[in-house]
């Protein structure tokens, strides 16, 4: 349990600036103003809030209808300043980052950190030998005004504000999330990292991370984000969108360990340009409801995909999780594992994509997902599409669907391990493909958060 | 083609424009060519029964299928359409009783036009068996999309579910589409499903051409190798050997 109340604690709610509950042109506008962002994004913002407004809720995946855009708040600030050093940050949000862990891993291996507290980043670091190199990392409401070129250029193209209305939504009150420019040639060595933090309840989280990789260069971001819980929901809509140019090398991780009270409807897309590699590795273990697909669009010859994705749905919990990956270009590859436990009722769904456009020749894809079911009361789904419109590409895909192997018990419990103790061994063992993806103290991390969830301690 | 009313522990109905032929109680039936008069059609293969069935191209007219198997009953049935242009049509099957079990092999040439081919399993009681294998071709221009849809309800514990979807696209102007899908609600399941899509391996046509065949030939030969492991599914001789007889 004390490892439960390291991410489940709250803070007394206190805010330098609010909007009010609900969405309109006006919050929009109180937004705009309140950040001092250019007019031109004032215009995107109200472009998008249309959009949002005509758009339906998905009538696929699981029920959102309990979601009430009326009571949700879309904008929170807790501080009205960033700081750079972590001796500025207000002491009540210094304590919960000190809580989570954020500075000690800063110290330790990290070339950069940022840490947003519900709509606002609270601060942002990037070591100076990444600085001197040219390599940015700043917070994206920053971003409008200091790199207008670059933003205008980029954001929105690869996820506009009509692709679903989470975008939309998102694209009208977005605050806050990691813009990150790494220059031609350069390899950042160390990841960087940021940490979003929802605390007050029924607040929406809307972050925005742009990260664009220039020719040549290689980054390794990591995002890990928590919550406490609440009895009324909250919602985090996110959109993330990666520019990997050519022969460059992306790779994101995700350890999303939402509250169960959080709805997470994120939209995350890559774009690889030519013989340029892009890598997700997505571990959803919390939140009510997550919808979230990460897409590559493999638009050059030769370019990439690996998509790594877990979900661990438990009690009440529905896991909508999985992978898109579009070829359009020739000799292109990709590759889809995902992983998925559900237990205690909880829902685990894979819903992927493989497309294979007609220019795409040479191209290759294969899927594999794997589903464990804990109980009677859970269940597990499957709904890939595999679209092929060339005769020249090849597309493999396998699933399975199983419980946990009797035998593989009885070994562990003939050894001395008590049932639930063989049970937790098992799921660590089949979610290793993706512990092994991450930085040991990830790794270890992500091992304390299954035993939570194993052992009923979340939520 | 066969007269329905003519095959032996088969009962033949039209109710409401429905075509309901019901395979009677521990009785094996086997059809392989016959003449289907409705557009809907709707199979019951009552406890203990077995059928067997072949249907072709030319047979495909009704567009809606639906099957209900009862308690320990038994459906084996092939599809077989070849050079088939623009086509549409389903089938539901519902496992309703225990140790029910169907089994659907697919194997299809399609060409010009849109091809939508829908297969629904509801496995709804305990220790049932679906098994659905499909084998596709896609050649000229014809657009190819195969949804699977699988459900395992929460009492359908002990059950089995297995989709296999392999596709050869022939030409640069095909496409296919494929959605195998499964929705588990139980953890008493062993189900899985595979999909391959490509073109025909290009080192076994030369090295047919090699030997003396045209390309056309080495072709026809490797579409017939591509549909020939069907043939070790099947258990009932009859239906092999038809079969057998349609794809060479």
């Amino acid at each position: 349990m004390a490892e439960f109340k390291k991410y489940n604690f709250k803070d007394i709610n206190r805010a330098v600036y609010k909007t009010l509950p609900g969405l309109s042109s006006k919050i929009i506008k109180q937004i705009s103003l309140h950040k001092q962002e250019p007019a031109w994004m004032l215009v995107k913002r109200l472009a998008a809030y249309k959009i949002f407004k005509k758009l339906p809720l998905p009538k696929w995946g699981p029920n959102l209808a309990s979601l009430n855009f009326d009571q949700i708040t879309y904008y929170w600030d807790p501080a009205n300043q960033q700081s750079s050093t972590w001796q500025e940050v207000p002491e009540n949000i210094k304590n919960t980052f000190t809580k989570l862990g954020i500075p000690q891993a800063e110290r330790k291996f990290l070339a950069g950190v940022g840490a947003q507290y519900e709509s606002e980043m609270i601060y942002h670091n990037l070591k100076e030998q990444w600085t001197k190199l040219g390599v940015v990392f700043c917070d994206m409401s920053e971003a409008p005004k200091l790199y207008p070129e670059l933003v205008k250029k980029y954001f929105g193209s690869l996820v506009p504000a009509a692709d679903n209305k989470f975008a939309a939504l998102n694209a009208a009150c977005w605050s806050g999330g990691s813009f990150i420019y790494v220059p031609k040639g350069v390899k950042v060595e160390q990841p960087l990292q940021a940490y979003f933090r929802l605390n007050a309840s029924q607040l929406g989280q809307f972050e925005r991370t742009l990260i664009i990789v220039d020719e040549g260069a290689s980054l390794h971001y990591i995002e890990g984000c928590t919550a406490p819980t609440y009895s009324k929901n909250s919602l985090h809509a996110a959109v993330v969108e990666v520019f990997a140019l050519k022969n460059s090398k992306v790779r994101y991780t995700t350890i999303q360990n939402w509250s169960n009270n959080v709805l997470n409807l994120v939209t995350k897309r890559a774009a690889a340009e030519a013989n340029a590699v892009v890598e997700w590795v997505d571990g959803n273990l919390g939140s009510k409801i997550t919808m979230k697909y990460p897409a590559v669009i493999l638009r050059g010859a030769g370019a990439k995909a690996e998509i790594l994705t877990i979900a661990l749905a438990g009690q009440g919990q529905q896991q909508d999780t999985g992978a898109k990956v579009i070829h359009l270009a020739p000799n292109t590859k990709s590759s889809i594992v995902a992983k998925s436990i559900s237990k205690s009722g909880g829902v685990a769904t894979y819903r992927g994509l493989v497309k294979i456009g007609p220019r795409a020749y040479g191209s290759q894809s294969k899927v594999k997902c794997d589903a464990l079911i804990l109980d009677e009361k859970s269940s597990s789904n499957t709904f890939p599409t595999i679209n092929d419109a060339t005769n020249q590409a090849v597309v493999e895909h396998e699933a399975t669907v199983s419980k946990i192997s009797a035998e593989q018990l009885a070994y562990l419990q003939s050894r001395g391990l008590t049932s639930a103790e063989a049970e937790k061994l098992i799921v660590s063992g089949f979610l290793q493909i993706f512990a092994k993806e991450l930085p040991m103290e990830y790794a270890l991390e992500l091992n304390r958060l299954i035993a939570l969830e194993m052992t009923g301690a979340v939520g | 083609m066969k007269d329905l009313k003519l095959i032996k522990n088969l009962e033949v109905k039209l109710e409401a424009k429905t075509l309901v032929l019901t395979v009677k109680k521990r009785c094996t039936v086997e059809i392989i060519s016959a003449k289907f008069l409705a557009k809907k059609i709707k199979v019951i293969v009552q406890a203990g029964a077995k059928l067997n069935l072949l249907i072709s191209r030319t047979q495909l007219k009704p567009e809606n299928w639906k099957f209900v198997l009862q308690e320990q009953s038994q459906l084996a049935q092939v599809i077989y359409l070849k050079n088939q242009s623009a086509l549409q049509f389903s089938q539901q099957f519902s496992l309703v009783g225990r140790q029910a079990s169907q089994q659907t092999l697919l194997a299809g040439q399609f060409k010009a036009g849109q091809t939508k081919i829908d297969l629904a399993v509801k496995q709804l009681a305990r220790q049932t068996s679906s098994q659905i294998i499909i084998k596709a071709l896609a050649e000229s221009n014809g657009q190819t999309q195969i949804t699977v849809d699988n459900l395992i309800t929460k009492v359908a514990t002990e059950s089995l579910a297995n989709i296999t979807q392999q596709s050869l696209i022939l030409s640069p102007q095909a496409q296919v589409i494929i959605r195998p899908n499964l929705v588990i609600n139980n953890n008493e399941v062993l189900a899985s499903h595979a999909a391959t899509l490509g073109d025909l391996d290009n080192q076994a046509l030369i090295y047919l051409q090699e030997r003396g065949l045209t390309y056309m030939q080495a072709k026809e030969l490797l579409v017939q190798s591509f549909f020939r492991p069907l043939l070790h599914q099947l258990n009932s001789a009859t239906i092999k050997s038809a079969f057998c007889k349609l794809i060479s």
